[in-house]
C-alpha cells in the first residue's frame, strides 16, 4: 500500500501511460480512497495538457538544418554518349547537394564500366 | 517505436532514405527539447544539427537496449551540455525570452505555461518536457539525463510545485 507522497510523485506517469501494471494498480487502489490525490491528479492532467500545447507551438528545426544534415541524394543533369551499343564512351553531370559530380563510362556490348568519377568540389559559399 | 530501429537499422547499413525518415520523425522534437533545455534558438539549431549528424555517424551503435527516441534524445542532452559548458567558458550568457512562433497565436494561457516553464531549473524543465511531451517514463527519463529514478521523481515533484504557484 503506498501513501499520498509516494502516490503524488508517481502521478505524472500515470497521466503519461508509463508506470508499470503494478504501480499503476497501486496508485490507482490510493486514488480510489484519497480525495487529496485525486485532485493532484486532476492538476496533473491539466498540466499535462498545458504543456503538450505550449510546447507545440514552438518552432520545429529549421529547414536549413535539414538541408546541413541530410546526405544529399545525386540528380543527374547531362550525358553525352558517344559510339555505338558495342563499343562506347559516356560522359555524365550531375548535381549532388552543392557538388557537381562528373562520371566517365566505358560503353561495352551495353554495359557500363565507370572509368573515372570526380567529387565536383564545393560550389557556391560553403 | 519498432518502426524508428528498423529504420535506425536501415540507416546503419547507410540507407539514406532510412535516416531521412528518421529526422523528419525527430528533427522537430530535438529541437523543441534543446529549445525547452536550453531557450536559446542559436544553440538549439547547433543541438539539433549535431544530435542529427551523430545520429547518422552513429547509428550502427544503437545497441537496442533503449528505445529510439531515449538513444537520441540522450545524444541531444549531451550535444546540449557541450554547449552549455563552451558558452560558460566564453562568458555568454545562453538564455533568452523564449518566443512563440506568431505571438498573434498565442493564447494567455500557452503564454502564462510558457513564461512559467521559464522560471523552472533547466533540470527540472527537460523532466517535464519530456514527461508531458515526449511521453517517456521515469526510468527512461532518468536513462536520458544519466541521474537515478528518485532524482527524476523528485525533479518533478518540485516543478509542479513551482508551477502550480506561478499558474495560481
Amino acid at each position: 500500500m503506498i501513501d499520498c507522497r509516494e502516490a503524488r510523485e508517481l502521478i505524472p506517469w500515470y497521466v503519461n501511460g508509463t508506470l508499470s501494471a503494478g504501480e499503476a494498480r497501486e496508485l490507482a487502489v490510493h486514488l480510489a480512497g484519497c480525495p487529496a490525490c485525486r485532485t493532484e491528479l486532476a492538476d496533473a492532467i491539466r498540466l499535462s495538457i498545458e504543456v503538450k500545447t505550449a510546447v507545440s507551438r514552438l518552432p520545429g528545426a529549421p529547414e536549413r538544418i535539414r538541408e546541413k544534415v541530410l546526405p544529399q541524394s545525386e540528380v543527374p543533369v547531362a550525358r553525352l554518349d558517344l559510339g555505338s551499343f558495342f563499343l562506347g564512351l559516356s560522359l555524365g553531370l550531375s548535381v549532388k547537394g552543392n557538388k557537381i559530380p562528373v562520371q566517365g563510362n566505358l560503353c561495352l556490348l551495353g554495359r557500363r564500366l565507370k572509368l573515372f568519377e570526380t567529387k565536383g568540389g564545393r560550389h557556391g559559399r560553403s | 517505436m519498432g518502426d524508428a530501429a528498423h529504420l535506425l537499422e536501415q540507416a546503419a547499413k547507410g540507407d539514406e532514405g532510412a535516416f531521412a525518415r528518421l529526422y523528419d520523425r525527430f528533427a522537430d522534437r530535438v529541437f523543441r527539447y534543446a529549445l525547452t533545455l536550453l531557450r536559446n534558438r542559436h544553440l538549439a539549431e547547433e543541438v539539433t544539427q549535431e544530435t542529427m549528424l551523430a545520429v547518422w555517424k552513429g547509428a550502427g551503435s544503437y545497441s537496442g537496449r533503449s528505445k529510439v527516441s531515449t538513444w537520441i534524445f540522450g545524444i541531444a542532452r549531451n550535444q546540449a551540455h557541450r554547449l552549455l559548458e563552451r558558452e560558460a567558458r566564453a562568458h555568454r550568457r545562453v538564455e533568452e525570452p523564449l518566443f512563440l512562433p506568431d505571438p498573434a497565436e498565442a493564447v494567455g494561457k500557452e503564454e502564462a505555461v510558457s513564461n512559467a516553464l521559464s522560471t523552472l531549473p533547466a533540470s527540472q524543465r527537460e523532466v517535464v518536457f519530456l514527461t508531458f511531451y515526449e511521453g517517456l517514463s521515469y526510468p527512461e527519463i532518468a536513462s536520458v539525463l544519466g541521474v537515478p529514478e528518485g532524482t527524476v521523481k523528485s525533479r518533478m515533484f518540485h516543478a509542479r510545485r513551482k508551477l502550480a504557484e506561478a499558474l495560481r
